[in-house]
């Protein structure tokens, strides 16, 4: 026990430590979760936890996408209205989401579960990338658009995986960069000025 | 007299992770203040006046806050995008391999204007330069030299006899070359060949100009990255991880700049 066993109970201690452990979360906060816990009625702890442990066994991931679902194949994998040339490869299940609520893609996508990080000793070999690879040869794809983050990781494994498709006679495009809508041209940075300019187009 | 509470300075990026909801944590590399950590406010926002501004192996003109913990960064001004360090993946591979090996090289809040210098101008000639491989090694070298870890190169580390032009050994323990009798009473030991031996005098001493005459045949290249990457990882005790994905990006693009591999091949 450490610092965070302050709280007299054994059990609330035991909770704090475990809501302490998650990404974000510093040992205030997990301190006033876990009180909010214990004030929160049964009912409200139960559904917690039966959300949790639901995540933990129905949630699995879809053997042709990679992307989170309760069924394998997801539903977007076997929606016949997508366009089954195109695929988006994005680095979370996360921006699989952003993307979803923008409406603008009809096609299906491939989450890859993070990006190429030397750094960090990340891999190739880490992400979904061989998948990625066998579904140029089971499917029908035409197109492939790189929806990494606009970061150097997420550009390195844009390129990475430009240059493994590239052979394969696969087009290989990436999501625009330029000047985000409400933004100031004045407080744009140089690369990406330059990269709009670049990425014009006639209107 | 109270330390200012904002300060500014020069800065090279060497990385950075997400922080909070849409903050970045910066390792900077800073001019006055060698490696310092601060925070982005907002970075991860796209209408982020900073987020595009703090990203790895740009050079800035930075102001920051003085925080409780943290330092804010509240102001930049890009010097050096290094943009072409972005666009191609083996120009992109030699940038995290330098940042890896500043940030392993210096603990924070040091100043060392040398490193700094060292770093910017080296930067500089990545993005130039068609010779890469050289500039990394001229950097390796100096950086050894700056941060106290200098190899001796001119006498014999055993009998302290100056060196003859023949095979030497590089002994990662004892901090130089041996002379062939005195080499096996002192493993581990790389052997250097005379002309290895002079190219790293040279790079110890020379500009980045007679760098980028130099010409390396492809053996003597190879000499030199083994010796000097083993002597790096005896000085740090670990492995630089970006080095690794240099090595094997340079192992597996073909000639015309895809990947191959026993995966490919629709």
């Amino acid at each position: 026990m450490d610092h965070l066993s302050v709280p007299t109970s054994r059990p609330l201690s035991r909770l704090i430590e475990s809501l302490h452990r998650m990404p974000g979360i510093g040992p205030k906060l997990a301190q006033r979760l876990a009180y909010y816990l214990l004030r929160a009625s049964t009912d409200e702890a139960q559904s917690l936890v039966q959300a949790i442990v639901a995540v933990k066994e129905e949630v699995v991931l879809c053997s042709v996408c990679q992307n989170t679902a309760d069924t394998s194949p997801c539903a977007l994998c076997q929606d016949p209205a997508r366009d089954r040339s195109l695929i988006c490869v994005v680095e979370e299940p996360l921006d699989v989401l952003a993307l979803e609520r923008s409406g603008a893609f009809k096609g299906r996508y491939h989450v890859l579960h993070g990006c190429i990080s030397p750094i960090d000793g990340i891999g190739p070999e880490d992400l979904k990338i061989r998948e990625l690879l066998a579904r140029m040869h089971d499917e029908e794809v035409q197109e492939v658009i790189m929806a990494t983050n606009p970061n150097l990781e997420g550009e390195a494994t844009s390129m990475y995986v430009q240059r493994l498709l590239s052979p394969l006679g696969v087009k290989v495009s990436r999501l625009a960069r330029g000047l985000p809508f409400g933004g100031d041209v004045e407080y744009a940075d140089e690369v990406t000025l330059s990269r709009a300019l670049q990425d014009r187009h006639s209107l | 007299m109270s330390r200012p509470r904002v300060y500014k300075t020069e800065a090279v990026v060497l990385g950075g992770t997400r922080l909070g909801e849409a903050d970045r944590l910066v390792t900077l590399y800073t001019q006055r203040r060698g490696k310092v950590r601060a925070v982005v406010r907002g970075a991860l926002r796209p209408r982020s006046r900073l987020g595009g501004h703090i990203q790895p192996l740009t050079h800035c003109h930075l102001m920051l806050a003085v925080g409780k913990g943290l330092d804010v960064v509240t102001g930049c001004q890009i010097l050096n995008p290094s943009i072409p360090l972005r666009e191609d993946l083996v120009y992109q591979a030699r940038g995290f391999y330098l940042m890896e090996l500043i940030d392993n090289f210096c603990p924070e809040g040091l100043e060392n204007r040398a490193l700094f210098s060292l770093l910017v101008d080296t930067l500089e000639h990545l993005c130039l330069s068609e010779g890469g491989e050289r500039v990394l090694r001229r950097f390796e070298v100096r950086l050894l030299d700056i941060t106290g870890f200098r190899p001796e190169l001119h006498r014999c580390l055993g009998c302290h006899q100056a060196l003859e032009p023949v095979t030497n050994y590089l002994s990662l323990s004892a901090g130089g070359l041996l002379c062939p009798p005195c080499a096996p009473e002192q493993p581990p030991v790389h052997s250097l060949s005379v002309n290895a031996v002079k190219v790293l005098r040279l790079l110890q001493e020379a500009d980045m100009e007679t760098v980028n005459r130099l010409k390396l045949a492809p053996g003597l290249a190879a000499e030199l990255e083994a010796a000097l990457k083993g002597y790096i990882q005896f000085v740090l005790e670990r492995r630089i991880k970006s080095g690794v994905w240099l090595e094997r990006l340079r192992r597996e693009l073909g000639p015309n700049g895809s990947l191959g591999g026993p995966q490919n091949g629709r």
